[in-house]
């Protein structure tokens, strides 16, 4: 799979799960509405591989954090939506929380003047 | 899975196109956008897929839990009948676990020996010779090694072997020196023999027992390489065995190497007695072993210096049987009646529980409808009955272990010490898991009838009416106490067979009086006391004090005390009668001293007994039994006719005719018997019996001080009442009609257990009915004869089909003890009557509990 190799999706396969979670915080959707918000407020980091929302959905399922129903769509189809459980709500925080102190390192290292002697320097 | 990703694509594409793409432009977009459809579509069935496992497994899971709480509270509910039937199911469990432990270790477990299953024992009833083990061992080619040993051969260890113990008696077992090669089995100390120590000129060694080493010698490791004195000779310890060892069974202390010395005629070719065991050479079966062994004897036969032995009947029994089979064979039939006896118990406890269960699931059934109309299906009911059953049983196998544990330490301590084997015998994993599975199948056969009997959904019926107890499921418990009945009969008429065949052995008359007679093993020890002076000395000493101990009436002496186990024959010739001299008959022969015949009260039919004066020197005389003189002397006198062992140049003049009595076992034609003055052929060992008003327990401390101040070597054992002599050799039947009676007494309360159930509560559901007919003219008597009537006839029918059942029993039986089988009338009596008895005590309280129904219950609707 060419899309396999793309960088942003190797990037995301870990916070997939929380953009998932986040979208569902606002209330229950059905997977397409949840591509679609990733894909408007994350500059579409998903344009390639949109597919494996679904697996992540599938073992948010199995895991209890979120329950999904069949119902109707606004277009009067039917599509299956999912809910954050309350379970599924505490980890968001905790997942946000993890997220955030990871990605304020990140940055932080990233900033940083450079060092003199790199260990592998001479490599 | 197809319908929530079509729903995406499709959405994706409608977007774009809202969005100016053309269609085809869409479907590639979507495409690219999306990934690879089929491989997600793949990945989310997976997901979903495991999820359903694991939900499936977790509400299995649940409903297990719930079952099992409500089983608790159920089973803690009705608290009597729960321990009713956890108590009767650990009899059931304990009782059959034990038999079960017992089985397994004496005749199932291989042999703790290696490669045990190429060991064979070879054997005639009369044992080989030393040359005919050389012979075997040096020509046959079926057998990779040959070794022989001799069993029980009694020895004494005197006080001088650093020890700092009294002499003492012990069985020690002679053996070829490859015994422990042929076995495979190592010492814990020090060595086991090397191979040449059964060789002429080689030091004397002894090997010890595990259990010898601990009681004598305090486990000290220092025993190894120290000389004690066995038999007067002293002897080498080279090493002691380990703790589990026994050959051939527990009750051997010490190893001797027996001599192999074919310069000495005499003990090379003329001492039988020598038991064989081999290894058989890779390859070779017992069938060819046996071919080449007769090969060989056949040879050994014509070579025999000595003598040639008739050749038909020489060896004519001789097999060869792998050598568990050979140690285990004489317990096995009892081992296994009893494990069969035992195995109907939990049958019967089964049945018990079943009934209870029965019992129960109908005054149940308006729950169990209601639980079925609220949308419970059958097969949930039947699950939530044997969840209750599975505990039950778990409870109850629980328990049975726990009494196992302790029933089994103490049939160990019943049991007479030469059962073979009975050091292999233990409560381990492979016993328990036995009893588990025994348990999970109990369960299911107590369980399961019931269950489906009590979740068959007549819903409506349960909801309208009041169950009336008749009909069907009345027929069925009635059916299961009789059949609990036919099995307690089983076993009470098998135990009443026992018990009747063994008092009638009690009853034999051994042909002496035994009461009052006190005996006593004297062992000097050979080397010390060699030669007639020496034994003569020791034991006129011992009997002239002994006579004047208090409480003693008459002293003798006895070369072999009847119902001793060591007791031997003699090929005896008579003068006139006997001409072929390979064909003798076999005589018990004593040497006695004057009194014997006046202190065991044995009559003397003609002639004298013996006197002071038969002594060496003076004549050689002998007494013979009456049976002997009425078969070789029919209607003419014995006394004067001569009777002789020509090889010994003995010839001895009959004096007197003894009456007949059993000098071996109370079964069967005693052997004839013939007595010789002990003054005229004394021995070393011998035994003293001894009248007394008083007991052994009494007796034996001054009698030991006595001895020890005349030969302070000497050891004294067996020191115990004739009576017990005699009656010791019905040990292992008294045994067995032990164990089975305690068995079939349990059967008998569990079936009243059972009977006392069933009637209780058919009178419960039919208090109603017993009122209408009370308050319709029915007297209290007619109520009571009516329901004990109900409980005999179903204890009489189970009755007739166990007997039936016992009938078939009786062959087995005779297999134990002969004559133990024998279908008496007292028995059949016996048996039908005690049933009776028990089925009345069983139902009496709720027979009067139905006799005192008010006739008002009728209207109150009961």
């Amino acid at each position: 799979m060419k899309s396999a190799a793309t960088p942003p999706l190797d990037l995301l396969r870990g916070t997939l799960d929380l953009l998932v979670l986040r979208a569902l915080s606002w209330g229950p959707a059905h997977g397409y509405a949840v591509a679609r918000w990733i894909e408007q407020v994350t500059g579409d980091v998903l344009s390639v591989g949109e597919g494996s929302l679904y697996p992540a959905l599938h073992r948010l399922e199995e895991r209890g954090w979120v329950e999904a129903d069949w119902g109707v769509s606004d277009n009067n189809r039917r599509a299956k939506f999912y809910r954050l459980t309350s379970v599924g709500r505490a980890q968001l925080r905790v997942e946000t929380s993890t997220w955030t102190r990871f990605a304020t390192a990140v940055y932080a290292a990233l900033e940083a003047p450079a060092t003199p002697a790199a260990p592998n320097a001479t490599a | 899975m197809g319908a929530e990703l079509g729903f995406h694509l499709e959405m994706r594409r409608a977007d774009l196109v809202a969005r100016g793409a053309t269609p085809e432009e869409a479907g590639r977009l979507v495409r690219e956008r999306f990934g690879d459809v089929e491989a997600v579509a793949a990945e989310c069935r997976t997901i979903t897929h495991r999820r359903e496992r694991r939900r499936t497994r977790h509400e299995w899971l649940g409903a297990l839990a719930q079952d099992l709480r409500f089983a608790f509270r159920t089973l803690g509910r009705d608290r009597i009948p729960t321990t009713v039937a956890v108590l009767t199911l650990a009899l059931g469990i304990g009782a059959s676990t034990v038999m079960f432990a017992l089985v397994d270790g004496v005749l199932l477990r291989p042999l703790p020996y290696s490669s045990p299953g190429q060991l064979v024992s070879v054997w005639p009833e009369r044992g080989f010779s030393v040359a005919e083990v050389t012979g075997f061992s040096e020509r046959s080619r079926t057998f990779d090694e040959v070794a022989a040993y001799r069993a029980n051969v009694g020895v004494s260890l005197s006080g001088d072997d650093g020890s700092g113990r009294a002499p003492d008696r012990v069985e020690s077992v002679r053996t070829t020196a490859n015994l422990f090669h042929v076995l495979g089995t190592g010492a814990a100390l020090g060595r086991t023999f090397g191979g040449g120590e059964d060789r002429p000129g080689s030091e004397p060694v002894v090997l010890l027992s595990d259990g010898l080493w601990r009681d004598r010698f305090g486990a000290d490791p220092g025993t190894v390489g120290r000389t004690i004195q066995v038999d007067g000779e002293g002897r080498t310890v080279v090493g002691n065995m380990p703790p589990d060892f026994q050959f051939p069974t527990g009750t051997a202390r010490l190893w001797i190497p027996m001599m192999m010395d074919p310069a000495n005629v005499g003990a090379f070719w003329g001492t039988a007695g020598f038991r064989v065991i081999a290894r058989l050479a890779p390859g070779a079966t017992a069938a060819q072993a046996r071919e080449e062994l007769l090969r060989v004897a056949g040879q050994l036969r014509v070579e025999n210096p000595l003598w040639t032995p008739a050749a038909e009947g020489y060896l004519a029994g001789a097999e060869v049987v792998p050598l568990k089979q050979q140690m285990v064979g004489g317990v096995r039939r009892m081992l296994l009646l009893l494990l069969g006896a035992v195995g109907l118990v939990p049958l019967i406890a089964c049945v018990n529980v079943a009934n209870l269960l029965l019992a129960r699931g109908l005054a149940r059934g308006r729950e169990l409808a209601v639980r079925a109309a609220l949308g419970a299906g059958r097969a949930r009911l039947v699950r939530q009955l044997l969840t209750e059953s599975l505990l039950l049983a778990l409870l109850g196998g629980g328990a049975g272990v726990l009494l196992a544990a302790g029933g089994l330490r103490l049939v160990l301590r019943l049991l007479p010490a030469d059962v073979p084997r009975l050091g292999d015998v233990t409560l381990d994993a492979r016993v328990l898991g036995v009893a588990f599975i025994a348990t999970l199948g109990t369960s299911m056969v107590f369980g399961l009838l019931p269950a489906i009997r009590t979740a068959r959904p007549e819903t409506s019926d349960a909801l309208r009416q009041r169950s009336t107890g008749g009909g069907r499921r009345g027929r069925l418990q009635a059916v299961l106490v009789a059949v609990e009945m036919a099995l307690a009969v089983v076993l009470v008429t098998g135990a009443g067979m026992l018990l009747r065949g063994v008092s009638r052995l009690q009853h034999v008359d051994p042909g002496f009086a035994t009461e009052d007679v006190v005996t006593a093993r004297l062992s000097p020890p050979e080397r010390e006391y060699q030669g007639r002076a020496a034994q003569l000395g020791f034991y006129d000493g011992v009997l002239e004090r002994a006579a004047a101990l208090p409480g003693v009436e008459t002293v003798a002496l006895t070369s072999q005390l009847p119902f001793d186990q060591e007791n031997t024959t003699w090929a005896t010739s008579i003068e006139g009668v006997t001409t072929d001299p390979n064909d003798l008959p076999m005589f018990d022969r004593r040497s006695v001293t004057a009194d014997y015949f006046r202190v065991l009260g044995v009559p003397l039919r003609r002639g004298r007994a013996f006197s002071e004066a038969d002594v060496v020197g003076a004549p050689l005389v002998a007494i013979v039994d009456e049976a002997a003189a009425r078969r070789f002397w029919p209607g003419q006198d014995p006394i004067g006719r001569r009777v002789g062992w020509p090889w010994a140049n003995e010839w001895r003049t009959v004096v007197g005719v003894a009456a007949t009595v059993r000098n071996g076992d109370l079964v069967g034609e005693p052997p004839m018997a013939v007595y010789v003055p002990f003054a005229q052929a004394p021995v070393a060992g011998a035994t003293l019996v001894i009248r007394s008003v008083r007991p052994p327990a009494q007796l034996a401390p001054e009698f030991r001080q006595l001895v020890a101040s005349i030969g302070a070597d000497v050891p004294v054992t067996q020191v115990r009442a004739m009576d017990e002599v005699v009656r010791g050799t019905l040990g292992r039947e008294r045994l067995a009609t032990l164990l089975l009676g305690a068995f079939a007494v349990v059967a008998l309360v569990l079936g009243a257990v059972g009977l006392y159930g069933v009637t209780a509560y058919q009178v419960g559901q039919r208090r109603g009915e017993i009122g209408v007919r009370m308050a319709l003219g029915a007297r209290a008597s007619d109520v009571l004869r009516q329901v004990l009537a109900r409980s005999v006839t179903l204890a009489l029918a189970g009755t007739a089909v166990g007997l039936v059942g016992a009938l078939a029993l009786s062959r087995v039986l005779d297999g134990i003890l002969p004559g133990g089988g024998a279908v008496e009338p007292v028995v059949l009596l016996a048996v039908p009557l005690v049933l009776l008895v028990v089925s009345i005590l069983a139902t009496l309280v709720p027979a009067i509990r139905a006799a005192s129904v008010e006739p008002t219950v009728a209207l109150s609707g009961g």
